[in-house]
């Protein structure tokens, strides 16, 4: 062995510097969706109205699929900009782990931008599209696929950014 | 003293918030045992560093119910985990597949430990002991024996 084994303590350094600095960047609560490329879930599921459907079967894209609850908080923060959206872009609900009642005064109170709302009540159908929590928003292409999710808010910045170069029809 | 309460008082909330208590009832103990160590073993999507097992969170309470539900079906471990990895993705697995993308971390353990063990080895070996000619010289050297 020779001088260079001396290096080697500083090259390792600043392999892991490199390493964790590259970890600051990254969010570690950003999750990938499992559902990415695959089709929504075909689990028959109870709408709001009452008679069941099942997302891969009801959703035609491309549109999206949000859920929402009323206990969430963030779901009043993105409605009025879901309302304002549904005149170009079909959106799908998903009232996750909520009251019937409470989202029917909801829709009735701050405006319906739904084709139809899936009734979560329990959170079944959550765990079939793998929600983490509320408001997500998911985006269908024309051919049935999910193309990303968005966790959190969903406001014409999110939409710029992530969503827009799928609609190029669709100004915000 | 006071260190000493203290640590008593934080041992005993550590102890009651590692442990979401859910009342479930199991056919078997093996069966209580394997849930126990599944709810562990997956991660809550929601809450870092956190087993589902260990969380108050919703998302990992209904997690746990999928788990039991699974269970009292007569699944076995592994399709309980692929049932729930198909949905959240690998993000989930405290214990991480082996395939492409963890193979590091897999192997890199076991290869600092040999070039642990390498090193060691190679001190020992150059520590070896003198023969018989050297220690006289060595004794002469340092004026330890007359001639």
């Amino acid at each position: 062995m020779g001088k260079w084994v001396y290096a080697l303590p500083v090259l390792l350094a600043l392999g892991l510097g490199l390493l964790f600095s590259r970890g600051l960047d990254l969010d570690p609560q950003a999750m990938p969706s499992a559902l990415i490329d695959q089709p929504l879930p075909d689990v028959s599921s109870a709408q709001l109205t009452g008679q069941p459907s099942s997302p891969r079967q009801a959703v035609q894209g491309p549109a999206l699929v949000n859920v929402w609850a009323t206990w969430c908080i963030s779901c009043v923060v993105e409605h009025p900009f879901l309302v304002d959206l549904s005149s170009q872009v079909p959106i799908y609900g998903l009232n996750y782990k909520d009251q019937d009642d409470k989202a029917f005064a909801w829709l009735e109170e701050k405006g319906d931008p739904y084709v139809l709302n899936w009734a979560d009540r329990d959170g079944r159908l959550g765990l079939d599209f793998g929600v983490t929590g509320a408001p997500e928003t998911y985006l269908v292409s024309a051919e049935g696929r999910v193309v990303l999710r968005h966790q959190g808010v969903l406001d014409a910045r999110v939409w710029q950014a992530k969503f827009a170069e799928y609609f190029p029809g669709v100004t915000r | 003293m006071k260190s000493i309460a203290l640590w008593v008082v934080f041992s005993g909330w550590a102890t009651m918030a590692g442990a979401a208590v859910d009342p479930l009832v199991f056919n078997s103990t093996t069966d209580e045992a394997r849930y126990k160590g599944l709810v562990m073993e997956l991660r809550c999507p929601k809450c870092q560093n956190q087993a589902i097992g260990s969380s108050d969170a919703p998302i990992a309470q209904d997690m746990r119910g999928k788990v039991y539900e699974l269970m009292q079906a007569g699944q076995s471990d592994q399709d309980i985990v692929a049932w729930l990895e198909a949905r959240y993705g690998s993000y989930i697995l405290y214990k991480p597949r082996f395939s492409g993308s963890t193979l590091w971390l897999w192997l890199l353990p076991p290869l600092l430990l040999a070039a642990g063990a390498v090193v060691i080895a190679r001190i020992l070996t150059r520590r070896r002991i003198l023969t018989a000619d050297e220690r006289t010289e060595a004794d002469r050297l340092l004026g330890l024996k007359d001639d």
